[in-house]
Order: structure tokens, then sequence, then C-alpha cells
């Protein structure tokens, strides 16, 4: 469905040419990522195509291209490197935006310690630029190519979230486009006071901007956002050797740690993690399982096989459940030990075992203290062989909640494997990061199968199960079930209704106040 | 349309998922937010469509039947393209993917269908009719070398065959690098010899370009040539002729019966041994560009025949195990050892080094597909060569050297560009 050519030629005015497009291959190339056959429905290989594509390069484009939507009755959706299928529309005829040419770091405030950016920066380009001046902030899982503008990402947990805190947590001022076009400018920076600060004065518009599991590109365009910066106690830039595959970071780096430890239960497990977090040592505190050893250890899929066994046969081959995952950082020596003690201390209070197939591999260990730091641990564990794949059970919660989802859904997910249905990656006991030194986190059963019919099947009804069971009000509805559920409209209501105090019907109201003319694609945001 | 090719490299099309990784380079190896680029395709054009994930998508909308419009515009994005791999690279720190070799076969089925993109048409025909795509008369082939005592392989026997390679054959401001090199190989007792105007092109250019017929009649003629002349190791300063000779050859199934090396690592190896010594002070600050085709892309062929398993308990797993190319293996540390062992030289590294270093521009014919495009990139090199406060570039490819003169002729800049072989040749 092309857009009418007096529309198209007002587009292409705004931003250039060379930046907009109708071009058929173009526009297929927006219109696959993944999981479209399962987290979409059975049918959806590809999404529905969009109209046009367009590369807007700043705020006053932006803004232009969003009023020329509402004159034409365009409906648009914005979107920088995220990727699964809520970059697209359910709808065809839609105008994608793709944010790439705004990716400019515009500020690193060292004295207020914020940094202010547009949406294609990148969690590693800020990194780099971050540690030059003995700053960080915190990135999330699915890897350091992902946006670094805070409320973008659907659910802002990362694996050094324990030190530097969620995504979502740092975001501060925020420039927003709205989809009636207007600019709407939170917190600080709509006092005229600088970036500094997220609320007021008056009502905070925090969750509005985010949505329950973000906006999804249905409330406007976020066109700039400061991000809160921390300390970074290693060195300017991070120093990483070897060829790929195989980083690692110098031995060199005496102040960083990096361990993995078995407990003998899930309550220990629990205890393990409380006691981590209130002694605020860990930059990483993560709950991890035998198959994100394996798979991050591995160069290729066929090595994460053989290493695999072996690293299961260590922790639920010995009737233990994988514990967690810490790295530690420390400005100096003295710093550095006390950190340690104290973890051994909570190791041995728990009965914790370190794991033998880590310790007696050291470079092992600095090739995941160089990943955790920047890249991402999901690549390797669940992309590498291809199929899909589905993260169920990942709402945010305290430890000891989520020690007792993940032994629930730890029985459900061994179900699918003993039927033969998801891939056998030892039922994985739940995986997730803990922010805030423990005070918040997830964790969430990866199920994952082949791109065959019979696989995508598999998945549907692992994500059936799965919701079903987080709709008993003691394990909760998760932030990934309710942005994938908009396309089942039914579905998302008995789930809000029931147990969301009648979200879905604040998120419309919501939407309809700020986009009367319905143009910024509501698709994995709201139903109509 | 003819799809088998693409078609076998479903699997992997499939696997895609756009994590974008494919634009930048590895994630640990980013220094800068200004350096942090690694495809030169979607830096410059920003459509997702130009990256190695967009391409993939491309053929993947090609072979399911959902584009088989071939227009201008979609040659276009196929071609503005330097084929150099980096997003293959760096897709593969952590995927089993084969992001390049898709890249590759878009284009060989688009020109095996007969959709060739029109400015490629005189190089090729140049091709066919002279055997080098310089567009330059074979009869001049050999003129590079008039003055120089060196043997003619087609009349006497010698140890080493120098393949000089297509550009530096006819490109009069490069030949000091390949004299010297003749100079160095000789002042080393190495038994040279040179093929002058018999001498044709590697196929490697051309393969590239999708011309996968032309690679297969090189090889045979090239293999031909070796087998008569009873050479033991074929030297080539060219990197698209080592690629072609070391890689693409191999992967066609005509690897030479001969040892290939690139000339730096033959003078590597002579320095090593002491046959060469370099001890005149050459008091200068260099950087050194890894050329795609050395670096990356330099690595051995390996074959692998076998499936994708596709149990339902388990990942889709390569049986037998397949080993991927992912850039481990590339010359990386022979031109740096040269370097380092002349004299007064200092090397500065850029940020962008080895298995992910920036292309020159001239990759996969970009510089007849697209020359601003290709001018744009050289400059980008160039530009990220500055920062590091060197007076030289050093490369190893003339191709790469062709770039960054170009490049600075047209932009300016206070870099001098060298092949390694001159600097090597000044301090020995």
């Amino acid at each position: 469905m092309a857009l009418q050519r007096d529309a198209y030629r007002a587009l292409e005015d705004i931003v250039g040419p060379d930046n907009i497009s109708e071009e058929p291959a173009v526009i297929d190339s927006y219109c696959r990522s993944w999981g479209e056959e399962y987290l979409v429905g059975e049918g959806f290989r590809w999404m529905p195509r969009f109209a046009a594509v367009a590369l807007p390069g700043n705020t006053k484009e932006v803004q232009a291209i969003v009023k020329a939507c509402n004159r034409w009755n365009i409906r648009f959706k914005a979107h920088s490197v995220g990727y699964g299928p809520f970059m697209c529309s359910m709808k065809e005829g839609c105008l994608s935006l793709d944010m790439r040419r705004m990716n400019r770091i515009l500020e690193i405030n060292e004295k207020g310690m914020y940094a202010v950016i547009e949406p294609y920066v990148i969690g590693a380009q800020l990194q780099a630029e971050l540690m030059k001046r003995g700053l960080v902030t915190s990135m999330i899982d699915p890897g350091a190519m992902t946006t670094a503008l805070p409320l973008v990402p659907g659910s802002g947990e990362g694996s050094i979230e324990n030190a530097y805190a969620n995504t979502h947590r740092n975001q501060l001022g925020l420039e927003w486009v709205l989809p009636t076009g207007e600019i709407l400018r939170t917190g600080s920076l709509g006092s005229g006071a600088g970036w500094f600060c997220s609320e007021g004065p008056g009502p905070s518009l925090r969750a509005i901007a985010a949505g329950t599991a973000s906006a999804m590109g249905g409330v406007g365009i976020f066109t700039k956002a400061a991000v809160k910066l921390y300390h970074w106690p290693g060195p300017p830039v991070l120093p990483v050797e070897g060829v790929s595959p195989s980083y690692r970071l110098k031995p060199e780096q005496k102040w960083f740690g990096f361990w993995f430890f078995t407990v003998p239960s899930y309550e220990k497990a629990a205890e393990a993690g409380n006691k981590l977090g209130q002694s605020e040592i860990a930059i990483v505190l993560q709950k991890s399982f035998a198959w994100r050893i394996a798979a991050d250890s591995g160069r290729s899929m066929d090595e994460v096989m053989k290493n695999f066994r072996e690293v299961y046969d260590q922790i639920e081959g010995k009737g233990r459940v994988g514990g967690w995952i810490v790295m530690i950082g420390a400005d100096t020596q003295r710093e550095f030990r006390y950190k340690e003690r104290v973890l051994m201390q909570i190791i041995k209070d728990v009965d914790g075992e370190l794991l033998p197939f880590l310790e007696d591999s050291p470079d092992t260990k600095l090739s995941f203290m160089s990943r955790w730091t920047r890249s991402s641990t999901c690549d390797r564990e669940c992309r590498r062989a291809g199929g899909g794949r589905y993260s169920a059970f990942s709402n945010i919660d305290s430890i000891d909640h989520k020690m007792n989802v993940a032994r629930v859904s730890t029985d459900l997910k061994k179900e699918f494997i003993e039927a033969g249905r998801i891939w056998d990656d030892g039922g994985d006991q739940g995986v997730g990061n803990f922010g805030e030194h423990g005070r918040v986190g997830h964790v969430e059963q990866i199920g994952m199968a082949h791109a065959t019919k019979e696989g995508f099947a598999a998945l549907r009804d692992y994500i059936r199960r799965s919701r079903e069971m987080m709709l008993n009000p003691k394990y909760g509805i998760t932030s990934v079930t309710l942005s994938t559920s908009p396309v089942q409209p039914e579905e998302r209501e008995r789930m809000s209704s029931g147990y969301l105090y009648n979200e879905h019907v604040w998120v419309q109201k919501i939407k309809k106040a700020i986009d009367p003319n319905n143009v910024s694609d509501a698709t994995f945001y709201s139903s109509e | 349309m003819e799809l088998g090719r693409l078609e076998a490299l479903r699997e992997y099309m499939e696997r895609c998922d756009r994590c974008s990784k494919c634009k930048f380079i590895p994630m640990e190896r980013i220094t800068s937010w200004r350096f942090s680029a690694g495809c030169p395709s979607i830096t410059r054009y920003n459509f997702h469509t130009y990256s190695g994930a967009g391409k993939q998508t491309v053929a993947l909308s090609l072979i399911d039947g959902r584009n088989d419009e071939i227009s201008d515009k979609l040659l276009e994005i196929i071609y503005h393209c330097n084929m150099c791999g980096s997003c293959d690279m760096a897709c593969k720190y952590s995927r089993d993917m084969e992001t390049f070799e898709t890249l590759q076969q878009l284009r060989i089925t688009y020109v095996e269908n007969g959709y060739i993109f029109p400015a490629l048409m005189p190089v090729i025909d140049g091709l066919r009719k002279q055997d080098n795509m310089m567009q330059a008369l074979k009869a001049d082939r050999g003129k590079w070398a008039e003055g120089l005592e060196v043997k003619d392989i087609t009349r006497e026997q010698a140890e080493v065959y120098f393949h000089a390679g297509c550009q530096y054959s006819f490109d009069h401001e490069l030949w000091p690098a390949v004299k010297n090199a003749i100079n160095l190989l000789k002042k080393a007792g190495v038994d040279v010899g040179i093929a002058g105007k018999e001498e044709a092109c590697c196929g490697g250019h051309a393969y590239e370009l999708g011309f996968e017929a032309e690679l297969i009649k090189y090889a045979e003629h090239n293999m031909g040539l070796l087998k008569e002349a009873r050479v033991k190791t074929l030297v080539t300063p060219c990197a698209d002729g080592y690629y072609a000779f070391k890689v693409l050859y191999d992967k066609i199934g005509k690897k030479l019966p001969v040892e290939v090396l690139h000339i730096t690592e033959y003078l590597a190896r002579l320095v090593e041994e002491g046959k060469l010594k370099p001890t005149k002070n050459l008091p200068i600050t260099v950087t050194y560009h890894d050329p795609c085709n050395l670096g990356r892309k330099g690595e051995p062929y390996v074959h692998w025949d076998g499936v994708i398993t596709k149990k339902p308990t388990e990942p889709s797993l390569h049986e037998p195990p397949k080993e991927f190319r992912r850039g481990t293996y590339g010359v990386y540390e022979p031109p740096r050892d040269i370097l380092k062992s002349i004299p007064g030289l200092r090397l500065v590294e850029m940020e962008r080094i080895k298995e992910y270093a920036w292309c020159c521009g001239a990759g996969g014919g970009a510089r007849d597909t697209d020359p601003d495009f290709a001018m744009w990139t050289a400059h980008e090199r160039i530009t990220e060569a500055e920062t590091t406060g060197a007076e030289a570039i050093v490369t190893a490819c003339p191709w790469c050297k062709r770039s960054f003169i170009d490049a600075i002729n047209q932009n300016g800049s206070r870099l001098k560009v060298y092949d390694i072989v001159e600097l090597l040749q000044e301090a020995t």
C-alpha cells in the first residue's frame, strides 16, 4: 500500500530524497527480525509491509514528519537499533521511521553525572566514551549493540544493573515528540533547568512514557534523553586482548574478578542472592545455569554442546541449583580483597560450591568478564543456533519471589523438554539479572526450538502455558507477556482486567488522549 | 530465476534476527563513538538494507518469492558494498552464520541470471579481452619489470613465482613497490621469477563482483602456468591476489599445488632468518592498515561437507562439526613484524585493526560501481589514521594504496602513503 504521492513528496522534502525509500527490497528488510511466527502468531513469517521507510536526522525533522502524518492520516512506527517484531506494525501501509541518523552523544556531564543521547546511540558506544571519563551506566542484556536510550528497550534489565541500575531507572530528562507533533520536555528539562532530573515539577510522566512494557512506539517518538551515570572502577579503555571470537580481559586487571557458584537448593539461592545484594560488593549479580556458562565458553555451537554436558554434570548432575554469577570490580587492591572475602564468606554460609569448569579455566573467566561488561550473554546462549526462543516468566520482583518462580517454571520447562518439543538445555533453573544491589530483578525460562512448524507450535504452546501459570497471583504477569499480547486483544484484556487493575483500559485512555488521530502505531502497546 | 545457490544458505539467512552487530566492529573492541562502525555500506547509506543483515533479508525475500523484480535500486544495494567482510566477522563473533557468503552468492546469482551492474560491463569486457581488471593492454603487463634483472618463469625455472597482480602491473605510480619487492627478494638470495606479459589476472576481483566463471578460468590458467614453471612458492604483493590464490582457488576446488604467501609473510620470514637486515634508521611514525583480503578474509578456506541437524531436543548442529571462518587466522602479524624490525620506525595502531579493520574503500568493485562511496570509505580511514599522530599510513595491497592516494588527493591530508615493501627497502 503506497503513500499518496503528495504525502511522499512532503516527507521527501523533510528528510531529503536520500533518506526515504519505498523500494520493495528496502521495505522488506524492515519486515522480518525474529519471533514473528510465535510471538505474533502462525502465518506471520513476515510482518505486514511498510509503505515507506524514512530516516529523520534531528528532532525538527521528526516533528515535521509527525505533523505530516497527522495531515495525511499516515500511521508511523519509530524504532532505533531494536529488533523483534516490536519494530513492525500489524497493519500494512505504515511509515517506518528508522532513527539511525539520530546517533549522537550530545553531552557527557561529568559533574552532574549524566549523558544526553539520541535514540541510535548504542550501549557500547556510550560505555566506551564514559569509561574514558571514569564513568559508566547500565546496558540492556540483549546486547551492547542495542540503544542506550533508557526508555526504549522492552524491559531495561542487563548484566551490570546490580551496580548501575535498570536502564529504565536511569532515565532523566526526556525530549519527546508527541503523536500530535508537539514537543514535550519532561522533568527538569521541562522547567528549563537542564537534564539532571526525570521527575516534576508536577505529576511524573515517566510511567506514561515507559508504558507497562515499553511504549513500543505507541506514544510518539523519544528524540533525546539524559541517562544517569555511575563511577567506573576500571581503566579508561576496556582492556581487551585476543582475536575474535576469543576476546578476553587482559590478565593484569587485578582488581576485577568473576565467579559462579552453585547452591544446594532454591532457598539457599535466595539466601545467597539477598546476602550478596545487601553486601553491595558486586557489579554483576546474575542467577545463572549450566547452559549459559557452556554457551558463552564455546566458539561454536558444536563446542557448546561439548561444554554443556561437563557443566551440567557439575550443577544439575550433582543435584545442585545453578546459583549466582558474581563479578566484582574495585578501585584498589584493598577494596578488592575485602569484596572477595565477603563473597567467599557468603558462599561458605550458603553451602555454595565454586564451579570447577570455570575455576580451572582462568582464560574463560577473563573472556566472561569482558563479555559481561560490554557485550551480551544472549548472543551465544540463545541466538547462535538459530531457531525460535521465548523468555517466559520474566517479570521484575524480589529475589525470594523470583527464586520461587525459578523453581516452578523449571518444572514447566522440563515438561516440554521431556515431551521432546523444545531443546534440552538442562531445564534452565531460571536465569536473570538482579539490580540495584539485589533489590529487584527477574528470572526467566528461555524456551528454544527449531525454526520449523513443529518448533514454532511448541513455542506457542510454551507461551500459552507459561502465561496461564503467570495468571496465578503468586507468580505475576510478565511485562513480556503483555508486550506481545495486543495482537490477541481478548487475552490481554483477560490478563489485565484480572491481575493488573484494568491496565489495558488505562493504556487505551492515555493513547486516545495524546494521539487523537491515532497515527503513532500502537502495535504491541495497546489494543484498539 | 535460478536461486539454488541462495537456497542452500537459507538456514543461515533465517538465523539472522537483525541484532545489528554486523553494522559495528565487535562490541568489546569499541573504544570510541567516532570509530565504532564496521560496515562502510550501512554507515554511508543508513537504510538497514545496506547492512549484512539487511542484505540477508533481501536474499531471503528473494527465495521466499516476495521480491522477484530486479530493480536498479536493488542492484545498487547489492553493489554499493565493499565486500570487506566486516559484517561477517562481527556477526560470527558470537554466531554460527555465513553472512558474507550470502552477499557473495547474491552477486553470483544476479550475474548468472543476467543482471549485471552497468558500470561493471567495461571492466569485465576488459578482463575477457586483455586478462586484466584495469582495462589496459595485455601486452603492457610486464612493463613494470623493465630494467630489473629477473627471471621469466615462462622460459626459465625459478623457485619462487612473483605475481604482481593487475593493479601493480598497470598503475605506474605504484611500480616502485613491486620493483622494490623484487630487489629485496634478490638481495636475500631468493631464486625468483615473474611471468611478465604472460601473467594473467587471478580472477579474484571478478569473483567478488559475481563473475564466478572468470575465477574458474583464471584459476585453471594460473594452475597451468605454475605447473609448467615448476615453482615451489607463489608470492604476491597484492592482497586481492593472495585472497584468490590462497582462499578462493581452494574454495572452488582448484587449490594450487604450491605454497602461497603474501609478500609480507615471505619478507617477514627472510628478516627473521637474517637474510634481510633492516639496519638503516627510519625515524618515522607510521600506522598500519590491514587489507581486508589479507586480514580477516585471508585466513585459509575450510571445506565443510555435511548436514545441519534438527533433532527436536537439541540445537541445530553441524555434522561433522564445522569450522567457521571468523577472521581469526588472517595475516596480521607478519606486516607488523616487518615494521617493528625497522630501526627508528614507530608503529602506532588505529582503533580498528586486524580482524575488525575498516576497509580502504576499493573492495567489492566499489571504485567502479560507486566511486563516491569508495572515496568516502577511504577518507574515513585516512581520518582515523590521522588521529593516531602517524606521519604515514602503510599498507600491503595496491588497491588500498591507490584508494588512499586518491582520497588524499581529493580531500587533502598530511599523511604519506607507503606500501610496506617500500619502507623495508629503504631500511635495508
